[in-house]
C-alpha cells in the first residue's frame, strides 16, 4: 500500500477532528477479534484469494508400455537399408561381372590374345582375338561370300578338338563382308582356347551339333609351355 | 496565638503542597507506546488483539462519521481491521504516527465504500477539535495537524476540511465553492504544506 503526505496530513486533520470518546461496542469487538485468527491465517500463508493450498500425495504415473514394433522396428529398418545399399555397392561397384550366371572369362598373361583365321581354300582371311577391356572374343574377317537368307557365318572356340567345339556366335553377309569387326560374349575361358573354326550353314538355333555346317575357316594356336 | 499559628501551618502545608497541581513545564510527556503495526505485519495476533483496544474507539467514531446505518458501521469496522492486517507491512513510523496511519487506512475503506462524496457534514472548523483536546501521545500528529490547521486563512480551512472530511476533488470543490480551479489547487497546497511541516516537526508554525 502506498500513500503520499498529502493524504496523510488529510489523515492527521480527519483523526483531529474525531469524538474518540465513545467506545466500540463490546459485540462488535468481540467479533472483530474472533476474526483474527482467520485473518492471520489468510495474511501468512496466501497472497491471492482464495483457499489454502492442500498438498496432495503426488500420483504415481503409471510406466507407459513401450511398442515393440516402436522401438526395434526402426533398427531393423536402419541395418535393412544398410545392408542393402552394401550389396548394391558390392554388385555393381566393386564386381560388375557377377551379374552373368557364369563368370566371365578372364585372361592370362600366357593365353593367346588373337588367333589367325586361315580360309580353307587358303590365305588367311582374319583373326579372332580376346579383348579384356570388354571380355568379348573381337572376330575380324574380310573376303567371306554373301550369305542366303536362311543361312550364316558362326564362330566355334574349342580348348581340344572340333567334337567338343562351343559356339560363340553368329553373323551374316548381305553382301560381300569385306572387312568386318564384331564382338561375341562368351562364357569360354580365354585360357583354354586352342582352335578356333567359322562354318557357313543353316540357322539352326540352338545349334544340335558341334560345327555344324561347311568350315570356311579356322586356326589354331600352340598351347603354352 | 503564635503556637497556634504555627501548628496551623505546619499541619496544612503537606496539605497543600496535595492540592496545589504540578507546573505544566514540569510534566514529563509520557512516551509514544511501542507501534503494533509492524507485529502484526508479521503475524502476532496478540499485537493485532492490542490494536482493536487500542484504536477501536477511532475507528468506530470515523466509520459513524461516514455512515449511517449502524450495520454499516458495523461492517466498516470489520474491513478497516482487516485492510490494516493486510497493510500493516506498509506503516513508516518516520512519516507520522500510527493513529494517523489507521485513520488514513480508515478513511481509504470509508471513501470506497461511500457512494456519494461530498455528502458528509463538515466539522465546525472554529471548534476545538476532539482529539486535540485529547492528552494522550498516540493522538500527537492530530494535535500538530489542528494547531497548524488553525494557523491557515479561512479559505485554505475550507478547501482542506472539504478535501479531508468529505473527499472531495479539487475539481468538485471548486465548482461547489463557485472559485476557479487554479485558486482552489493554491489554497490546498499552502494549508496542506504547513500542516505536513508540523506533522513533521511536531509543532504549528505561525
Amino acid at each position: 500500500m502506498k500513500y503520499d503526505d498529502d493524504e496523510l496530513a488529510e489523515a492527521a486533520i480527519l483523526l483531529a477532528h474525531e469524538d474518540v470518546s465513545q467506545d466500540m461496542p463490546p459485540a462488535l469487538q468481540e467479533q472483530i477479534l474472533a476474526q483474527a485468527s482467520a485473518a492471520a491465517a489468510e495474511v501468512r500463508f496466501t497472497t491471492t484469494k482464495g483457499a489454502a493450498v492442500v498438498v496432495e500425495e503426488p500420483l504415481e504415473e503409471p510406466t507407459p508400455r513401450r511398442s515393440v514394433v516402436r522401438t526395434w522396428g526402426g533398427w531393423f529398418a536402419a541395418a535393412a537399408c544398410v545392408a542393402f545399399a552394401v550389396y548394391h555397392w558390392r554388385v555393381h561397384t566393386l564386381e560388375p561381372s557377377t551379374t552373368t550366371a557364369a563368370a566371365r572369362p578372364s585372361a592370362s598373361a600366357a593365353s593367346p590374345r588373337e588367333i589367325a583365321l586361315e580360309a580353307a581354300s587358303g590365305g588367311r582371311i582374319g583373326s579372332v582375338r580376346w579383348d579384356a577391356a570388354s571380355s568379348t572374343w573381337v572376330v575380324a574377317v574380310g573376303g567371306l561370300g554373301r550369305t542366303a537368307e536362311d543361312e550364316h557365318y558362326r564362330v566355334w572356340l574349342s580348348s581340344t578338338d572340333a567334337e567338343h567345339a562351343t559356339a560363340v556366335g553368329s553373323f551374316s553377309c548381305s553382301g560381300d563382308c569385306g572387312e568386318r569387326t564384331f564382338s561375341i560374349g562368351s562364357d569360354v575361358s580365354v585360357d583354354s582356347v586352342r582352335r578356333v573354326w567359322v562354318t557357313r550353314g543353316p540357322r539352326i538355333d540352338p545349334v544340335s551339333a558341334p560345327l555344324a555346317g561347311r568350315i570356311v575357316a579356322e586356326g589354331s594356336v600352340e598351347p603354352p609351355p | 496565638m503564635f503556637s497556634t499559628w504555627s501548628l496551623a501551618l505546619v499541619t496544612s502545608f503537606p496539605t497543600c503542597l496535595a492540592v496545589v497541581p504540578p507546573r505544566p513545564d514540569t510534566m514529563t510527556a509520557p512516551a509514544l507506546p511501542p507501534a503494533l503495526l509492524p507485529r502484526i505485519a508479521l503475524g502476532d495476533e496478540a499485537a493485532f488483539n492490542e490494536c482493536v483496544r487500542r484504536y477501536g474507539r477511532l475507528v468506530y467514531a470515523i466509520a459513524r462519521r461516514y455512515l449511517r446505518e449502524a450495520s454499516d458501521v458495523e461492517d466498516a469496522c470489520q474491513e478497516i481491521f482487516l485492510a490494516l492486517w493486510r497493510s500493516a507491512g506498509a506503516f513508516d513510523e518516520a512519516r507520522g504516527t500510527e493513529a494517523t496511519f489507521i485513520a488514513l487506512v480508515a478513511r481509504r475503506r470509508l471513501s470506497d465504500r461511500q457512494r456519494t462524496p461530498g455528502t458528509r457534514p463538515l466539522p465546525n472548523v472554529d471548534a476545538e477539535p476532539a482529539v486535540a483536546s485529547s492528552a494522550l501521545e498516540r493522538y500527537v500528529d492530530a494535535r500538530a495537524a489542528a494547531a497548524a490547521l488553525s494557523a491557515c486563512n479561512e479559505e485554505q480551512k475550507r478547501v482542506i476540511m472539504m478535501a479531508a472530511f468529505q473527499g472531495l476533488t479539487h475539481d468538485e470543490i471548486s465548482k461547489e465553492l463557485a472559485i476557479p480551479l487554479g485558486t482552489v489547487k493554491s489554497h490546498y497546497a499552502r494549508g496542506i504544506d504547513r500542516v505536513k511541516r508540523a506533522l513533521i516537526q511536531g509543532e504549528a508554525k505561525s
